[in-house]
């Protein structure tokens, strides 16, 4: 079976005794994209990752990737992934370049190539001189790109990053976060990502599906998901105000909601353009003016809440944990 | 477009294999147990139990294959396997195109080499305690290529669990399934023969624990055969003053290993006699007492077979045994067996001595006891089996 897509899937499922991890997926994702896939802890991104990888059967469904499927045709799917998975899985007791080494010769490569990739990917990734370092030695941020390392020495046309910064410092996050932009934008990789930040899939993801409970429950461009569920946030800060200017405030098109807290006026609106131009309007009529305004425009993680009734808006800390 | 391409296995096997060897001198914590324990039960075994092992048993040889056992069942790495699966490692192997079996069998080249290595290192012990093979450095090249023969063949089963529950704890335990083969067979349980058992558990006893007191001294022997009320004690005589090699020696004298204790010149079987003083009094109180004769069997510990036989077809038996040697045999002295219970079963198929009417198997229990008695034996190798009177040495 081939298809035009990078990854596609039809009804792809699977169960653990009667719990179904993932519960019937349909995706569709198109050569040179980077999905970002999203979802809370037990959703089932991991194991959509590990079927895509052909490290585990699906039970129901279809699944190719790379044109091939992961069920009646692995080998040809493994020559065309790379795979950086969850844990970055390194032998310790391996130097770094013991490690590529192994790495290319599994995927087949030899003499000249192999020498010439290991040294593209690993100024790629900025491992440096410590690639001839024991990796039990690397710091984590050095074992995840080392991990990405090898999951590129072969050039693969799809790219399976499975929450590829967590545990990471800032730092190191924002380097892996640039490294991926670049294997997309330069070498034109499909990357699939899965993730817990809502910070990560924004900045790199041309389109995002949220799973909750094995099932996807929405999928589009991060754009379009906030446009989905959420309205502007226009927070206006207006000393002395009176309740007519409230009861203004409200009487006016496209206004959800008010709530007043001191002198800040917090309006929820779906066109927040056409309200803060017609409130600054009728100031200056009045010969007044507001302190300070903000527009605040939806976020993911309004997105996140609307579709699985829970707060994610988790971002790594500097100490590598969720906030 | 990936660069990616499939190899062939044996590129395959020696890259995974690279990395298994590569890691061995990067653990030597995994590597020293291994090779201490062996040595050490090699040494501890000799010193404490080569005293009360049976007479003729050459036991350092013996011992040696006992300590390769065990170097060779512990030496397994697959706890390298749970590491790397819990690390991830195996995974990320396992989604590259690789083959399945070369990717096993890469891992497994490392415990190969270490069961090499661990043999050879207690062979050279055994050498440095009188050990040594008279088939010269082909017997010492086949000793070892079982060894790592076996070492593979051990070794799958641990990475099997290492593979199918990922937990050290059960990678560690597996070693207890080989553990009957770390000793002689005979001194495993055999719940259908509780004599023999108890006759096991009485040879194998230290002399001063036995309950019956200790064998006499060969110039005292002499007197207390004569007490014996059977006509079998003339050969037993004859036979208790030959040598010969006991059956727990088998393993180490098929890789013709030899130690200090000398062969006799005759080759005899391993069911050759003679059967220790304890079996000699078995059979004659049950002979006394019950009108039955306590069949024999040299390759027990005991001597003893666990059973008995109505004493009239024990003799009608080993009277037709004698008669078909002494008229039948061919012009070597020998006459198959098979021969033997042919006649055996024309002569006493319908006879009330034998109301069930089978006699193949009272003819082998009879001749294996009378094996045993040193009355006669059994041609080694011999296919279809051959016998003949017990031959002097």
């Amino acid at each position: 079976m081939t298809t035009t897509g990078a990854i596609t899937t039809r009804s792809l499922a699977r169960a653990f005794g009667e719990h179904r991890a993932v519960d019937g997926i349909d995706l569709d994702i198109a050569p040179g994209e980077i999905y970002g896939f999203l979802g809370p802890n037990g959703a089932g991104k991991s194991t959509t990752v590990r079927m895509l990888c052909t490290l585990l059967a699906p039970t129901e469904g279809t699944a190719t990737v790379a044109g091939h499927d992961v069920a009646t045709h692995p080998h040809d799917v493994r020559l065309r992934i790379g795979v950086a998975l969850q844990e970055a899985g390194l032998s310790a007791r391996q130097t770094g370049r013991e490690t590529m080494e192994l790495q290319a010769k599994m995927y087949g490569l030899r003499g000249d190539t192999l020498t010439r990739r290991i040294d593209e990917v690993v100024d790629f990734v900025g491992i440096g001189d410590a690639i001839d370092d024991m990796v039990a030695t690397y710091s984590g941020g050095m074992k995840r790109r080392l991990d990405l390392a090898t999951a590129l020495v072969h050039e693969p046309e799809i790219v399976f990053l499975d929450e590829p910064t967590t545990g990471l410092d800032p730092d190191s996050r924002q380097r892996v976060w640039h490294e991926v932009r670049r294997l997309n934008t330069e070498l034109g990789v499909t990357i699939f990502l899965t993730t817990q930040y809502l910070e990560e899939a924004d900045q790199l993801a041309d389109r995002i599906g949220i799973i909750t409970k094995g099932r996807l429950a929405i999928e589009g461009t991060p754009d379009d998901l906030k446009r989905r569920v959420g309205a502007d946030t226009v927070t206006i800060d207006l000393p002395d105000h009176a309740p007519d200017d409230v009861d203004h405030i409200n009487q006016l098109d496209h206004v959800e909601n008010t709530t007043v807290d001191g002198d800040q006026i917090t309006i929820t609106t779906t066109s927040s353009t056409a309200v803060i131009t017609t409130i600054l309007s009728r100031l200056a009529n009045q010969n007044r003016q507001a302190a300070s305004f903000a527009v605040r425009g939806p976020s993911l993680d309004d997105v996140f809440l609307e579709v699985t009734g829970n707060r994610l808006g988790t971002t790594p800390t500097a100490s590598g944990e969720d906030s | 477009m990936s660069l990616a391409e499939p190899s062939g296995f044996v590129r395959d096997f020696t890259t995974v294999a690279g990395r298994a060897l590569r890691s061995i001198p990067r653990e030597p914590e995994a590597i020293m147990p291994s090779l201490i324990i062996p040595i050490f039960w090699y040494v501890i075994n000799i010193g404490t139990l080569q005293d009360i092992a049976p007479s003729g048993v050459d036991f350092k040889s013996f011992q040696i294959a006992t300590a390769i056992i065990f170097a060779v069942s512990g030496v397994s790495r697959a706890n390298t396997v749970v590491t790397d699966i819990q690390s991830g490692y195996l995974d990320k192997m396992l989604v590259t195109p690789i083959r399945r079996a070369a990717l096993l069998l890469g891992m497994m080249a490392a415990d190969v080499v270490l069961v090499v290595v661990l043999a050879t290192l207690v062979v050279v012990m055994g050498f440095i305690l009188g050990v040594g093979f008279t088939t010269g450095i082909a017997g010492f090249l086949t000793f070892i290529a079982i060894a790592a023969a076996w070492g593979l063949a051990f070794t799958g089963f641990p990475y099997f669990v290492a593979l199918k529950t990922g937990n050290p704890a059960a990678v560690n335990s597996t070693f207890l399934i080989f553990f009957p083969v770390r000793v002689p067979h005979q001194h495993l349980p055999a719940p259908r023969r509780p004599v023999v058992l108890a006759a096991e558990r009485c040879a194998l006893q230290p002399r001063h624990l036995r309950p019956r007191r200790a064998p006499l001294p060969a110039n005292q022997r002499m007197g207390r055969h004569r007490t014996r009320p059977s006509s079998d004690r003339d050969r037993h005589l004859r036979c208790d003053h030959l040598h010969y090699v006991l059956p727990s020696a088998r393993a180490t004298r098929r890789h013709r290993l030899t130690g200090s204790t000398p062969v006799a010149d005759i080759e005899r079987d391993e069911h050759a006699g003679p059967v220790p003083d304890s079996a000699w009094d078995a059979d004659a109180e049950a002979r006394a007492d019950k009108g039955r004769v306590e069949i024999f069997n040299a390759t027990r510990p005991g001597g003893l077979d666990g059973w008995t036989m109505d004493q009239d077809q024990y003799e009608a038996v080993r009277e037709l045994i004698f008669e078909m040697i002494d008229d039948h045999a061919d012009d070597d002295g020998t006459i198959r067996l098979q021969t033997v219970v042919d006649e055996a079963q024309d002569r006493y198929g319908n006879h009330e001595l034998f109301p069930k009417g089978r006699l193949t198997n009272y003819v082998r229990y009879t001749k294996t006891d009378m094996e045993a008695r040193c009355e006669i034996e059994r041609i080694p190798r011999s296919s279809p089996q051959r016998i003949t009177r017990w031959r002097d040495a």
